[in-house]
């Protein structure tokens, strides 16, 4: 009984003189508990005798105090605030469905409101994007609006007392200097249990090397100095450092010391240099290394790995056991590496639903004459493939088709295209089509409306049988997701222009999207 | 669990036979504040915490009165958990499901919040406290109040200085 009834109690409000609704819960658990006692329902109740004995047995007991219903009178007063008479806990609960910055505002409602927003449960969410984007547009001034972030988060923090949090997450440009801060924020954030926790520290320009911020080793690994059991992150879900150093080491500390961690995403650390991610009953679902340039090794041994994402240098890459992988985004550098780095994954690629390759063309590339793409094995299961090119107009994406060709059950195709502004002209390549029937959906982000793109929307037009969609973004997808994305760039016009013509080539029941 | 896994059991004969004996043996009376008795099978009903608790402390074989649920509220849960009980329901039905079970009436939906924290039923408390976060988002605090009735005991200075110290939460 004890165990059930604390599990109703969420543990974070404190009891308010008698009005504590946990314990009220608690009493009247344990008044279910016993059996009923009157009459009238036992006569109501019995329809065996054998079960009216055991009834009668337990009658001796007193009978249950009923709460007096005064819901009744309900009707008459539709007026009454009746969001403020529900329990503290429903109140958090409903809080905590909200942003913080919702959560917050609610505390100007009432003296009751008031009090109830510190113990949000939800997601405190640091971020400011708008803030972000004008400091990065020169509008704002980097220092002034730093240290107004500090100061929220700081009293945010002062003022929060749940004992428990969904999500502790900071995105703004930050770097050593304020070490002193941040690290006070993991600590807040680790005591409360987060289950997510993230870091974004993203300059909005380059900012110098050693000057990124160092997460606080000592606090988790060095046994003497170390704040935090390591029971303290066993509630932890995600982990997100972006631009923070990080060790290998440490990062190994956590997959085997948080039993939930589902979520790890790791980028510009350049103090990763060997990760071997290897237990058997690892949960972890999600593994991303971005763009740890010093990463020379990465070993992987992950039961419920679903989806891997690895953009580095070329390095010694295994990938030993991850029998559930299903989606797969890896760097490949210059294309004639794609054998390579896809090697060390052979033996998944036939269950892969999800393939992303971020390559690049060369112009002065010596192979770029005579670029026949190797066979590639067939892919199955793959529904859906993206490809991310840095190139320019002298190449040709036709020799890439055979991975297309290579996955006859594909359903959507997204190129992002990085286009390098040279002006050779050449003359388009025609090749054969070869029919897909279940290709519905073509998006190419970053369409320039020269050779390089539109030979490949021909044969995918063509080849597209059942096509249902065809979506043509000329802008290109650095910009996407910024304030820039919409700004008109006259360079666009043409690419417009010719994305328009495609229009007389769209398969029966296809539709032409032009963003 | 124990228990209930027992009888449960089809090919434990002793308990095959105490299942034939009493009959609707998986089936639990729940008892409302305005006293309706609702027969609901075990499966349904213990999607709320507390019945399992009482049904696995062996507490269930009687009529379980819920004096702080009434019946059109208890009507209400039912219906949910009967719907959840197959969690392998697909996925947008159930979600289909839901956000119409969700439109009701506020009062309705305070019922509905007390019912699932009483019962201690997650996802239900859950979709109702979100159904409420979301009328109350996107919202002024002025118009809060408007909506929800909520009265003001602030004194004009004390709400601008609660607004001053939390600056950046009421920015537009």
């Amino acid at each position: 009984m004890m165990s059930s009834s604390s599990a109703f109690h969420r543990g974070f409000l404190k009891c308010r003189g008698g009005a504590c609704s946990v314990c009220r819960q608690r009493a009247s658990i344990r008044s279910v508990a016993l059996p009923t006692s009157s009459r009238r329902e036992f006569e109501i109740e019995i329809d065996s005798t054998r079960y009216s004995k055991i009834v009668l047995m337990e009658m001796t007991l007193p009978p249950l105090p009923l709460p007096s219903d005064d819901k009744c009178n309900r009707n008459d007063e539709g007026s009454k605030d009746q969001i403020s008479q529900l329990p503290d806990e429903l109140i958090v609960s409903i809080l905590s469905f909200m942003t913080l910055k919702e959560a917050v505002r609610t505390s100007v409602l009432s003296h009751r409101w008031k009090q109830l927003w510190p113990f949000f449960t939800g997601s405190l969410d640091f971020d400011d994007p708008d803030t972000f984007w004008a400091i990065a547009d020169r509008k704002k001034k980097m220092k002034g609006e730093r240290r107004k972030f500090v100061k929220r988060v700081n009293h945010v923090l002062k003022l929060h007392q749940g004992s428990n949090i969904d999500q502790f997450r900071v995105c703004f440009e930050f770097d050593n200097h304020h070490k002193h801060h941040i690290d006070g924020w993991i600590d807040s954030a680790i005591s409360k249990g987060v289950k997510g926790l993230e870091l974004d520290f993203t300059p909005t320009e380059a900012c110098e090397k050693q000057m990124l911020y160092t997460f606080p080793h000592e606090r988790f690994i060095s046994i003497k100095s170390s704040v935090f059991g390591v029971s303290c992150i066993k509630s932890l879900t995600s982990l997100t450092l972006i631009y923070v150093r990080v060790t290998g080491e440490l990062l190994e500390h956590f997959v085997s010391n948080c039993p939930l961690l589902e979520r790890l995403h790791v980028a510009y650390s350049e103090d990763l240099v060997t990760l071997k991610i290897c237990s058997s009953s690892l949960r972890l679902k999600h593994l991303n290394i971005i763009r740890c340039w010093e990463l020379k090794r990465i070993e992987i041994f992950a039961p419920n790995l679903e989806s891997f994402g690895l953009v580095a240098r070329a390095m010694e890459m295994y990938v030993n056991y991850a029998p559930r992988l299903l989606d797969v985004h890896v760097y490949v550098g210059a294309y004639d590496y794609l054998n390579y780095a896809l090697c060390p994954l052979s033996s998944y690629l036939s269950q892969l639903q999800s393939l992303t390759l971020d390559f690049y063309i060369a112009p002065i590339s010596p192979h770029s004459q005579n670029m026949e793409f190797p066979k590639f094995q067939t892919l199955p299961k793959l529904k859906y493939l993206k490809w991310r090119v840095s190139t320019g107009d002298g190449m040709s994406l036709i020799s890439f088709i055979s991975m297309i060709e290579a996955a006859p059950f594909l359903q959507k195709f997204s190129l992002e295209l990085f286009w390098d502004k040279s002006r050779r002209e050449r003359e388009l390549r025609k090749v054969m089509k070869y029919p897909n029937e279940h290709l519905k959906e073509v998006e190419i982000t970053g369409f320039v409306g020269r050779a390089i793109d539109i030979e490949l929307t021909v044969y995918l037009l063509e080849s597209a049988i059942k096509l249902e969609k065809l979506v043509i973004n000329p802008r290109s997808p650095a910009l996407v997701g910024t304030p820039w994305e919409f700004v008109r760039v006259e360079e666009n016009e043409g690419a417009i222009e010719c994305a328009k013509q495609f229009k007389k080539n769209l398969p029966i029941g296809a539709e032409l999207f032009i963003l | 669990a124990i228990q209930s896994s027992r009888f449960s059991c089809v090919g434990f004969p002793l308990a095959y036979i105490f299942l034939a004996c009493k009959k609707k043996s998986m089936a639990l009376k729940l008892k409302s504040s305005d006293n309706k008795i609702f027969e609901v099978e075990e499966l349904v009903a213990v999607q709320s915490e507390t019945i399992k608790s009482l049904v696995e402390d062996g507490c269930a074989n009687n009529v379980i009165p819920l004096p702080n649920v009434d019946s059109k509220t208890l009507e209400l849960v039912l219906d949910w958990c009967k719907n959840h009980v197959d969690v392998k329901l697909d996925e947008e039905k159930l979600k289909e499901y839901e956000d119409k079970f969700i439109e009701v009436d506020l009062a309705v939906l305070y019922d509905l919040l007390m019912a699932a924290n009483y019962l201690n039923i997650k996802d239900l408390l859950n979709r109702a406290s979100q159904k409420v976060a979301d009328m109350l988002k996107g919202k002024k605090p002025e118009q809060i109040r408007e909506t929800f009735n909520i009265v003001n005991d602030f004194s004009p200075e004390e709400e601008e200085e609660i607004r001053k110290e939390n600056l950046w939460a009421f920015e537009e």
